[in-house]
């Protein structure tokens, strides 16, 4: 695993057990403790950073343990030990908690400033991918990997307002769209982007990368490698995912598609629920990125085999968007850690698939031979 | 056609429901075809919805007996069982051919309840839920694996509309104990006091339709009934 977020003061990359915080112009190294006596290898498995740049929190894999940094003390501020794996953490629109999804498949929300807090707010029946707090506070949004998109009321989250339900695989990330949070950005591995009108539950616009990877080879040899593990697969798989304002119309959304070696980036415009999109670009890139992030007009790519971003901008001329490269960040220098491979990160997208197996087909086949000898 | 006979059709009672099964289910409600499954609706009637739903419905007793009680409105039989679903299915069918006009608003499907209501149902759509002697899962472990939690009970309160009922029975004291427990701490759901059920004509169906109902009055069971409303959100 490897994470990468950015805000207007830092930018923070986890890798491992370690996490190196650069403030544009300084890093500091944070290393997690390590806890003893565990049966596999622990690392960090999400990172988040509040929405004022003053915590940090990470949660590591193994241990299972949701750690909270304060940036400015460089000191830890909480510990608490969750029930079970988490595969995304946020923090709230207020920044004094944090919701935990897991992949048990529940919400769970912590208070920053509370020792031993920590309460369920909801469940799913599948392994949750991502979690969201609506700006006015008064919605949880939930995603799984039965393709279900849940909008709960906040705080009385027994109260499921709606599904968004479109998609056909996974839904592994969900993000506001930047230029309007009335409208819920998501992406899957159906190769899909779609934007819902999340208080109604209604898909509004979907953007099919599927349309713009053009490898008929690359997607040929997933499909063929996820039918040698027993799963169907039709399409590439949308992998990393990352959104922002241009302007007050004008939103990019980027994302990568599984083993396709470039960014896609995209800008999406409305008139009220009519929305259009338009591919501005294949960012080309050497190899396939350990994560991307957009911030403000700056596209960050980090490489994890060398621990190098690079950093990109987005400028806007005469409606298009044009991209430069405009410096390369070292992350962890003279840290030694190991790298991820391209099989971890097979292996992290196919455990999101389902096997089919089925056991009708055996069954009516048997009962046909019972009636047909009954018959006789 | 001829009624199934059960032997053929016997598969044993539990099935993991947090297991990956080959479920078919659709995206989102608007994708499914309701016409399969009711074939035969009058033109005036193709646009009805599913307003009854037996989650778990077994072997059907309970739809074959609410059919010609409700003959305006659709039920439909959720059971995860492969044999056990597929014996209600023929059992409708043979009632269907043996009683003309009849029969045509009840059918069953093969799915997991847990998992795919939201894929099936809009919002507020159903009148009627029933859970009858749903599998106890006795052991602490499996709790989880039981059909009315606190966590599912926030699904059944989004596919039902406002003043919808649910319908409980079990043999089991323990599990009545554990239904009651989380649907009167639910604040989508009140109880309906034993009094104002004697009003409804389902209420004493509930005992004696199903196979697992005569099961239990064979071997002198007790049988515990509770009834809640789904009532608005006051937050």
């Amino acid at each position: 695993m490897s994470l990468l977020v950015a805000t207007d003061k830092y930018i923070v990359v986890a890798r491992e057990l370690h996490v190196d915080l650069y403030d544009y112009s300084n890093h500091k190294i944070i290393d997690i403790p390590l806890i003893p006596k565990q049966p596999e290898r622990d690392y960090i498995s999400d990172i988040a950073i509040s929405n004022d740049s003053s915590y940090i929190a990470v949660v590591t894999a193994t241990s299972k343990q949701l750690l909270v940094y304060d940036v400015l003390q460089q000191e830890r501020q909480q510990t608490f030990n969750i029930p079970r794996s988490a595969s995304k953490i946020r923090f709230t629109v207020d920044n004094s908690q944090i919701l935990v999804a897991d992949k048990s498949g529940d919400v769970l929300i912590y208070d920053v400033k509370k020792e031993n807090s920590g309460t369920k707010l909801l469940g799913h029946l599948s392994l949750l991918l991502d979690v969201l707090q609506s700006n006015d506070t008064k919605c949880v949004i939930s995603c799984d990997r039965d393709e279900k998109i849940r909008v709960s009321c906040f705080p009385n989250t027994y109260n499921i307002q709606t599904y968004c339900l479109g998609h056909k695989e996974f839904v592994n990330h969900i993000e506001f769209l930047p230029h309007n949070d009335k409208f819920l950005t998501s992406s899957s591995g159906d190769g899909t982007i779609k934007i819902w009108d999340y208080s109604e539950g209604r898909l509004l616009h979907t953007v099919d990368t599927s349309n713009d990877v053009n490898d008929d080879q690359l997607k040929q040899n997933f499909i063929n490698i996820m039918d040698e593990g027993g799963i169907e697969v039709t399409t590439l798989p949308i992998v990393h995912y990352t959104t922002s304002k241009i302007d007050d119309s004008t939103s990019v959304l980027a994302a990568t598609v599984h083993m396709f070696n470039a960014v896609l980036i995209y800008t999406v415009n409305n008139i009220e629920n009519q929305f259009s999109h338009k591919l501005e670009l294949k960012l080309i890139l050497e190899k396939f990125p350990s994560a991307i992030k957009l911030h403000k007009n700056a596209l960050f790519v980090y490489d994890d085999t060398e621990c190098i971003i690079t950093v990109y901008k987005l400028e806007q001329t005469n409606g298009t968007i044009s991209v430069e490269e405009s410096n390369k960040i070292k992350m962890f220098e003279n840290k030694n850690i190991g790298k991820e491979t391209d099989e971890s990160q097979f292996e992290s997208i196919k455990v999101l698939y389902k096997r089919k197996f089925d056991n009708v087909q055996e069954y009516q086949e048997r009962k046909k031979q019972r009636l047909e000898k009954t018959s006789k | 056609m001829s009624l199934p006979q059960k032997k053929y059709y016997r598969q044993r009672a539990h099935s993991n429901p947090i297991a990956d099964h080959c479920f078919e289910y659709p995206t989102h409600p608007d994708d499914y075809d309701w016409s399969i499954l009711y074939p035969n609706l009058k033109k005036d009637e193709v646009d009805k919805k599913v307003e009854f739903l037996d989650v778990g419905c077994g072997y059907g007793g309970l739809l074959v007996t609410l059919s010609p009680m409700y003959p305006e409105n659709l039920m439909l039989g959720l059971e995860i069982r492969v044999k056990v679903s597929d014996y209600v299915n023929d059992r409708i069918q043979a009632l269907r051919s043996q009683h003309s006009n009849q029969y045509q608003n009840v059918a069953v499907l093969r799915t997991n309840a847990m998992k795919y209501l939201p894929n099936f149902f809009h919002k507020g759509q159903l009148k009627k839920m029933f859970f009858l002697y749903p599998d106890p899962h006795f052991k602490k472990a499996k709790h989880k694996w039981r059909i009315i939690n606190k966590w599912l009970l926030s699904e059944y309160a989004y596919v039902l509309a406002e003043q919808g009922i649910v319908y409980t029975i079990t043999d089991v004291k323990d599990l009545n104990e554990w239904m009651v427990f989380h649907l009167e701490e639910h604040p989508l759901f009140e109880r309906i006091p034993d009094d104002e059920l004697k009003s409804d004509p389902i209420v004493e169906k509930l005992y004696e339709s199903t196979e697992e109902g005569k099961k239990v009055t064979r071997n002198n069971g007790d049988k515990y009934v509770a009834v809640f409303r789904r009532i608005p959100d006051k937050a």
